[in-house]
C-alpha cells in the first residue's frame, strides 16, 4: 500500500493547467522528495494532497483510502507559505492546532510540552508568537505540521532560511519520525539535502512528473558517463592516451577525471590506466549530482558535463 | 467529510478567548456603558451649569393686574405624574428663569437699551386693549429658549384664566377648581381585551430591541470580516485549511465572535440592571408593568440568532473575497444597506406598522429582523406572519450561509486574481 497515490489527478486554474493528468506513487515510511522549478505544479499538488483543493479530475489516495475519507490525523502540512497566529501564545496555538488534528485536549497538551522541548523552546510556551525570532517561529511551524505524529507529514521547504544548526536538529527530528513510520514528502530546491534525505524523488516540471525514481538509481544513471581516479605516480599521462575511449580528459598531478566516449564502459578508463602502469588509489564511477540532474532534465541543458569537468556543486 | 463538530469548537473556543482576553475587549465593555452614561447625563448637567445664571426677564405691567398675578403665579399647576417630561422641562425652566418687576424709572426704550448692553436677559410687557384683556410682548436678544417660553406662555394661560373667571364674579376657590387642565392618559389594549397603562417606554422598547441587533451584527459582522481577512494575509488559511473544511472554519468564526458579542451584551445588561436596582425609584414609574413582552425577548433571540449568522456570512464571503481593507469597504456598503434602510424607516414603521409595505419588509429575509422587531413592539403582529418572517429568514440564511461557505472556500485561497465566474460556480456545485 502506498503512502500516497495519485491516478489522473488534474487541475487547472482559468486557463492555465496546473497540474496535467499525473500518475504518481510515493510509497510508505520513506522521505519522498517532491522536486520541480518554480510553477511548475509542486504547490497545487501539495494542495490538492491537503485537501485544500479539489482536483478537477482523477483520484488521490492516501494509504489506499480516497482521500476524502481520511482523517485529518493523518496528515500533517508544513506549507511554503509561513503563517500563523502571530498574537497567540506558543503553547496554546500548538494545542489550538493539535485539537484541529483531532488530539483529545489533554492528548495535545502533552505533545506540545514534548514538541516544544525537543526543540528548546518550553521556556517561550507562555510567549506570544510575535516575541519569537523568525528561527523560532519556523520551528514553530515544524511543530504544527508534525507534533500529532501524522503518517504523512508534507513539508514544503522546510530548512529554508535555517541556520546550519537549526537544519541539523531539523533533520534529526525528521529522523526521528522516520523511525516511527511517517512517510515524510519534502519539497525543496535544494539539492544537496534531497541526496543526503531522500530515498526516492520525483521531478515536476511544467504539471508532468518528469523523472522519478530512488535517488540512488538516477544518480547512477546520469552519472555513469564520468569516473574520477586518484594515483600517486601520474605524472607522466597525456591526454591523448586516452583519447579514443574519453571525450574529455583532465589530468592533475594526482587525480584525473574523464567523460567516456558513448558506449565504453568504465571499466575500459581503469585498464588502460592499469595498463599504463599507474598505481590507481581509487577509482570511481562519479555520481552526477541532483542539481546537475534537475537543471539537465528541466533545461534539456547536458549539466553533467560539468560534473565532469570540476563537479560543479552550485550551493 | 462530515462536518466535525469538534473542529467547530475547537475554532469557537479560540475565537473566543483570544478576543475576550484582549485589552481592548475589557475596555470597549467597560467603556460604552459610561458613553451611554454620559450621553444620558450630560445633556442635563449642562443644563445646569446654565441655570447657573439664570434668565433675567423684567416684567413691564400695563395692565395693572397682570404683572403681580404673574409674579405670584404658581408654576403650571398642571396636574401630571412626577416624571413627565413637560413637568421636568418646567421645573427646570422655573429655577433658569428669574422674573422681576420694573422700577418706577423703568420704561420700554431704557429696558431695551439695557438688552441691547447685556445687562438684562428680556422683557416681558403685558398690555391690554378693546379687544384682548391680556396681550403679551417678549423683547430679548435670544428669543429661542423654548424652556423660557413655555414656562412664560403656562404663566400667562393660568393667569388671564383666573383673571376671566374673575370677571364673571365666581368664587375664587371655584375659580381655582377650573383652571385645572386635563391629563390625556395612554391605555394600551392587547389581544384579548387586556389593558396596561401606556409609557415612554412602549416607544422606546422596541426601538432599543431593534438597535441590539443593528448594533451587535455592524459591529461583530465587521469583526469577522476583518478576521477573515487577517487569516487570509497572515496566510494561516492555509494550515488551517489543510486541517478542517472551510465551513467549519467559518462557522466556528461566526459563532465564536457572536458569543464574544453575547457576552459583552450580557455585561451591558448586567451593569444597566444594577444602576436599574440601586435606584429604583427613577424607573419604576416608567416600568409599570413590562413593556418588553416575553414573546418579543423569544423574537429578540430568534431574529438575533438567524440575523446575525445571515449577515455574518455575508461578511465572511466579503472578507474571503477581497485581499485589502479597502476592496472590502465597497462591499460592505449594499450588506449594511439591508440594515440601515429599517432604521430609516422607523418612524412610518412605528405610526403604520400595518401597512404593505412594512408587512414586506418584516417578511424579507435581510430586512425582517429589524422590521418585525419594530412592527412586535407597535402593535399585535398576526402569528403566522412570525411565522412565515422567520421560516423565511431561516431559509434565507441557511441559503446565504451555504453560498457564503462556497465563496469563502474559493476566495480565501485567492491572493493575486480573482476566481473566474465559471470557476466560481463550479466550486459552488461541488459537495
Amino acid at each position: 500500500m502506498e503512502a500516497l497515490s495519485y491516478r489522473g489527478v488534474q487541475k487547472t486554474f482559468g486557463d492555465v493547467k496546473a497540474v496535467k493528468p499525473l500518475d504518481l506513487d510515493i510509497p510508505q515510511g520513506e522521505i519522498f522528495g517532491l522536486l520541480g522549478p518554480n510553477g511548475a505544479g509542486k504547490s497545487t499538488l501539495i494542495r490538492m494532497t491537503m485537501g485544500i483543493y479539489l482536483p478537477d479530475g482523477g483520484a488521490i489516495s492516501v494509504l489506499g483510502q480516497p482521500r476524502w475519507t481520511v482523517a485529518s490525523a493523518a496528515l500533517g502540512y508544513l506549507p511554503e507559505d509561513r503563517g500563523l497566529y502571530t498574537k497567540m501564545r506558543v503553547g496554546e496555538l500548538l494545542r489550538f492546532f493539535g485539537c484541529l488534528r483531532g488530539l483529545s485536549a489533554p492528548e495535545a497538551a502533552r505533545r506540545a510540552s514534548w514538541g516544544l522541548k525537543r526543540l528548546g523552546l518550553e521556556k517561550w510556551e507562555n510567549h506570544k508568537l510575535d516575541d519569537l525570532s523568525k528561527g523560532m517561529q519556523q520551528k514553530i511551524q515544524l511543530l504544527v505540521a508534525i507534533q500529532h505524529k501524522p503518517r504523512i507529514a508534507i513539508l514544503d521547504e522546510p530548512f529554508s532560511g535555517l541556520d546550519p544548526v537549526n537544519t541539523e536538529l531539523f533533520m534529526e527530528v525528521l529522523d526521528e519520525l522516520l523511525a516511527e513510520g511517517t512517510t515524510i514528502v519534502l519539497s525543496t530546491h535544494q539539492m544537496e539535502q534531497v541526496e543526503k534525505l531522500c530515498h526516492a524523488i520525483a521531478l515536476i516540471n511544467k504539471g508532468e512528473v518528469v523523472l522519478q525514481g530512488k535517488v540512488g538509481d538516477i544518480r547512477r544513471e546520469y552519472g555513469t558517463r564520468a569516473v574520477s581516479a586518484a594515483f600517486a605516480d601520474g605524472a607522466e599521462l597525456t591526454e591523448a592516451q586516452f583519447a579514443d575511449i574519453a571525450e574529455t580528459t583532465v589530468l592533475m598531478p594526482n587525480e584525473a577525471r574523464f567523460r567516456l566516449r558513448p558506449e565504453v564502459h568504465a571499466g575500459k578508463i581503469l585498464k588502460r590506466l592499469l595498463d599504463l602502469g599507474v598505481k590507481v588509489s581509487r577509482f570511481e564511477e562519479a555520481q552526477a549530482s541532483m542539481h546537475d540532474i534537475f537543471v539537465q532534465v528541466v533545461t534539456g541543458r547536458d549539466a553533467g558535463a560539468d560534473a565532469a569537468e570540476g563537479g560543479s556543486h552550485a550551493n | 467529510m462530515q462536518t466535525n463538530w469538534g473542529n467547530i469548537f475547537a475554532v469557537i473556543r479560540r475565537e473566543f478567548l483570544e478576543r475576550v482576553r484582549k485589552k481592548s475587549f475589557l475596555i470597549t465593555t467597560l467603556i460604552t456603558p459610561v458613553i451611554f452614561g454620559a450621553l444620558m447625563v450630560v445633556p442635563a448637567a449642562l443644563q445646569i451649569v446654565q441655570t447657573g445664571k439664570p434668565t433675567e426677564v423684567v416684567i413691564v405691567d400695563r395692565t395693572g393686574w397682570a404683572g403681580p398675578a404673574i409674579l405670584a403665579a404658581a408654576p403650571s399647576e398642571r396636574h401630571a405624574g412626577e416624571n413627565s417630561l413637560e413637568s421636568r422641562a418646567e421645573k427646570s425652566a422655573r429655577g433658569a428663569a428669574i422674573l422681576k418687576a420694573a422700577t418706577a424709572g423703568q420704561d420700554l426704550e431704557s429696558i431695551k437699551q439695557q438688552i441691547g448692553d447685556g445687562r438684562v436677559d428680556g422683557a416681558l410687557v403685558l398690555e391690554s386693549d378693546d379687544k384682548q384683556d391680556l396681550k403679551a410682548t417678549y423683547y430679548g436678544q435670544n428669543i429661542s429658549n423654548p424652556q423660557l417660553f413655555q414656562m412664560l406662555s403656562g404663566r400667562l394661560d393660568t393667569v388671564v384664566v383666573v383673571h376671566r373667571l374673575d370677571g364673571l364674579g365666581l368664587d375664587r376657590s371655584i375659580a381655582d377648581k377650573l383652571k385645572g387642565r386635563v391629563d390625556l392618559e395612554s391605555v394600551k389594549v392587547e389581544k384579548g381585551g387586556k389593558t396596561r397603562k401606556g409609557s415612554i417606554m412602549d416607544f422606546i422598547a422596541p426601538i432599543a430591541l431593534a438597535m441590539v441587533i443593528y448594533m451587535m451584527i455592524i459591529m461583530y459582522g465587521q469583526a469577522i470580516m476583518n478576521g477573515v481577512l487577517e487569516e487570509k494575509t497572515s496566510k494561516v488559511v492555509e494550515v488551517l485549511l489543510s486541517a478542517i473544511r472551510p465551513f467549519e472554519l467559518m462557522m466556528g468564526k461566526i459563532v465564536g465572535i457572536a458569543a464574544v458579542g453575547l457576552l459583552q451584551y450580557a455585561i451591558w445588561v448586567v451593569i444597566g440592571a444594577g444602576i436599574f436596582m440601586a435606584n429604583p425609584m427613577n424607573f419604576q414609574s416608567q416600568m409599570d408593568g413590562s413593556p418588553v413582552k416575553v414573546l418579543q425577548l423569544v423574537l429578540l433571540v430568534l431574529y438575533f440568532f438567524l440575523g446575525f449568522i445571515f449577515y455574518s456570512s455575508l461578511y465572511a464571503a466579503i472578507g474571503a473575497a477581497c485581499t485589502t481593507q479597502q476592496e472590502t469597504q465597497q462591499w460592505q456598503f449594499p450588506v449594511a444597506m439591508g440594515l440601515v434602510i429599517p432604521f430609516v424607516l422607523m418612524m412610518p414603521t412605528l405610526m403604520t406598522p400595518n401597512a404593505g409595505w412594512v408587512v414586506f419588509l418584516s417578511l424579507f429575509p435581510v430586512t425582517s429582523p429589524i422590521t418585525m422587531l419594530l412592527r412586535t413592539g407597535a402593535v399585535e403582529v398576526p402569528l403566522w406572519q412570525i411565522a412565515a418572517s422567520l421560516a423565511l429568514l431561516a431559509a434565507g440564511t441557511v441559503a446565504v450561509a451555504w453560498a457564503a461557505a462556497k465563496v469563502y472556500r474559493v476566495g480565501v485561497l485567492m491572493t493575486g486574481k480573482r476566481p473566474s465566474v465559471p470557476e466560481m460556480l463550479r466550486w459552488i456545485r461541488e459537495k
